[in-house]
């Protein structure tokens, strides 16, 4: 069984050719992230326009790294939710068409679920259940994950999500879009208890909630005595950090838990990555995050998801549609 | 076979036309916003009611816009992955060149509504299938003036009107399939990878 996945949900134009559920053959993703950056934010037209250039020569590298023709491909993946419409379309289309053209199946993939299965590409032994967090520019989402398609969503964020908070700061410190990596950089050099920022734990809730740091970071930064700026983006990352592994690991105990799964850009910054594996591995937990190459948004994650509605779900026929915003549901494979 | 879509407006025209038989068939329908739902659909049993399939088709023909962004963005995708999937060549018409070419006997301007106060217009003087000028946006309030100074005489006006009513349209897959004729002919084909929609207005990014 192979299964090629498109992903078009936002600002990269990616392809990628999954074996058997699990064997990644190939990953091609074409960023659009300069051309955004000078915007300071993806531009929806403009993402939407370069999809359409993009798409058919990212297939066909994708094809040409795994050594394959269209003829071997055995079913396609697309992402149809949630997203930018307009860039989802784009993508949408192109796999009704391939599949349409080919005579195989089209599986339509919510995104955030597809996050999660980035993990099974390089952890193959992961099984669920789990407790889960989606943590990226659009989402910071906690999920209590019964086992595959049983999702429950424990908790969201009430305002900004986490990559969010990343990016606005960022441009509140003078740091480069896309916030994550150029914070993560900055804070290498600066002393993360230099400036002891809010954490909104949000007790007796699963809820997050990044506006009021944003506004600290934003005070901070116009005292006259603030610190330099590594020291603020140390500060605001360890504040970001505490709160999401926190919430995480207190979800994880009141469902029992004893694997704990990240997901989505954010699950990148390495600042994140050794303070929810330390607090795993304090507590007998077993952590599992993608490596930075499949936390940000890709084609793999959208095969893989694909691969497993393929073996184990009823194959819909080419008329679904493309939906811009759509909570992460259970399905129940 | 060759195969045309439009989708640069509200509704979808599609096209075949059997060059072996001098046969030629269309159809259309109003996606009602729906078009990426339907469209398989519509071609499949649009097909099969010509006994042929996707085997058959030796060139995709598809409308390029000017028109609706997202509309013109599925119908070029979709027909250009087609091309690319079946192997076979594809090439992109404009949408207002086909809705011109329904009589080019006549002097005509083709006009779809756009920004506020602007709408986008071609003309096409008699016995021309390329515009003499257009397709750009010309003000509603300089519309008069425009159409005297650049073709006198404009017998019909096809799309909308400035008003943005709705005025009569031949079938616009039909138009790209037999103006991308004598292009298939000549092996002149558009680029796979280059072919996209044809944006009168610049993106917000800056670029076309």
């Amino acid at each position: 069984m192979i299964v090629l996945g498109i992903e078009t949900s936002c600002d990269e134009t990616a392809c990628a050719i999954v074996q058997d559920g699990r064997k990644l053959l190939c990953t091609v993703v074409a960023s659009q992230m300069e051309e955004h950056a000078s915007y300071g934010g993806v531009v929806p037209e403009l993402a939407s326009r370069r999809h359409v250039e993009l798409l058919i020569p990212v297939i066909r590298q994708a094809l040409s790294e795994a050594n394959l023709t269209l003829q071997d491909i055995t079913a396609i993946g697309v992402t149809n939710r949630p997203g930018l419409l307009g860039a989802l379309l784009v993508g949408v289309t192109s796999a009704k068409a391939l599949g349409q053209a080919l005579g195989i199946p089209v599986i339509p993939v919510h995104h955030i679920e597809a996050h999660l299965y980035a993990n099974f590409i390089t952890h193959p032994e992961m099984e669920f259940p789990a407790t889960a967090l989606v943590v990226s520019g659009g989402h910071t989402d906690l999920f209590d994950v019964e086992s595959h398609g049983v999702y429950r969503l424990l908790g969201r964020t009430r305002d900004d999500a986490a990559g969010e908070a990343f990016d606005k700061c960022a441009r509140l410190m003078g740091l480069p879009y896309p916030g994550g990596p150029s914070i993560q950089e900055a804070a290498k050099s600066g002393d993360p208890k230099a400036i002891a920022f809010p954490r909104a734990l949000m007790p007796g809730t699963h809820a997050f909630s990044f506006s009021g740091l944003k506004t600290s970071v934003k005070y901070a930064l116009a005292k006259p005595d603030c610190p330099p700026v590594p020291d603020v983006a140390a500060s605001f990352q360890a504040a970001v950090v505490d709160v999401l592994v926190r919430k995480t690991i207190a979800a994880a105990k009141e469902c029992g838990r004893t694997t704990v799964v990240l997901a989505g850009g954010v699950a990148a910054n390495a600042a994140l990555k050794v303070a929810m594996e330390d607090a795993c591995s304090r507590r007998g937990m077993r952590c599992y995050i993608p490596p930075p190459s499949l936390c940000t948004d890709n084609a793999a994650m959208i095969a893989t998801t694909a691969s497993y509605h393929f073996m184990h779900r009823a194959i819909p026929g080419l008329d679904f549609a493309v939906i811009p915003s759509e909570p992460l549901s259970s399905h129940g494979i | 076979m060759i195969l045309g879509i439009d989708t640069s407006g509200e509704t979808c025209y599609i096209a075949l036309i059997d060059q072996a038989n001098s046969a030629v068939n269309c159809t259309q329908f109003n996606h009602n916003r729906q078009l990426i739902e339907q469209l398989p659909a519509y071609i499949d049993t649009f097909l099969a009611e010509n006994n042929a399939t996707l085997k058959d088709i030796e060139c995709l023909v598809c409308g390029t816009g000017p028109g609706s962004f997202t509309g013109v963005r599925v119908g070029v995708m979709y027909a250009k992955t087609l091309a690319f999937a079946l192997g076979k060549p594809v090439i992109g018409i404009s949408s207002f060149d086909a809705a011109a070419y329904e009589d080019i006997s006549i002097n005509r301007a083709v006009v779809c509504t756009s920004k506020r106060n602007e709408v986008i217009a071609a003309l096409y003087p008699a016995g021309s299938k390329q515009s003499l000028i257009g397709p750009i946006d010309v003000s509603t309030s300089a519309w008069d003036t425009w159409l005297r100074e650049h073709l006198p005489g404009t017998e019909r006006i096809i799309g909308q009107g400035i008003d943005g009513a709705s005025l009569p349209i031949g079938n616009l897959a039909l138009g790209a399939c037999l103006l991308a004729e004598p292009l298939l002919a000549k092996g002149n084909f558009s680029d796979i990878d280059s072919l996209i929609p044809h944006y009168v207005a610049t993106s917000p990014g800056g670029g076309m």
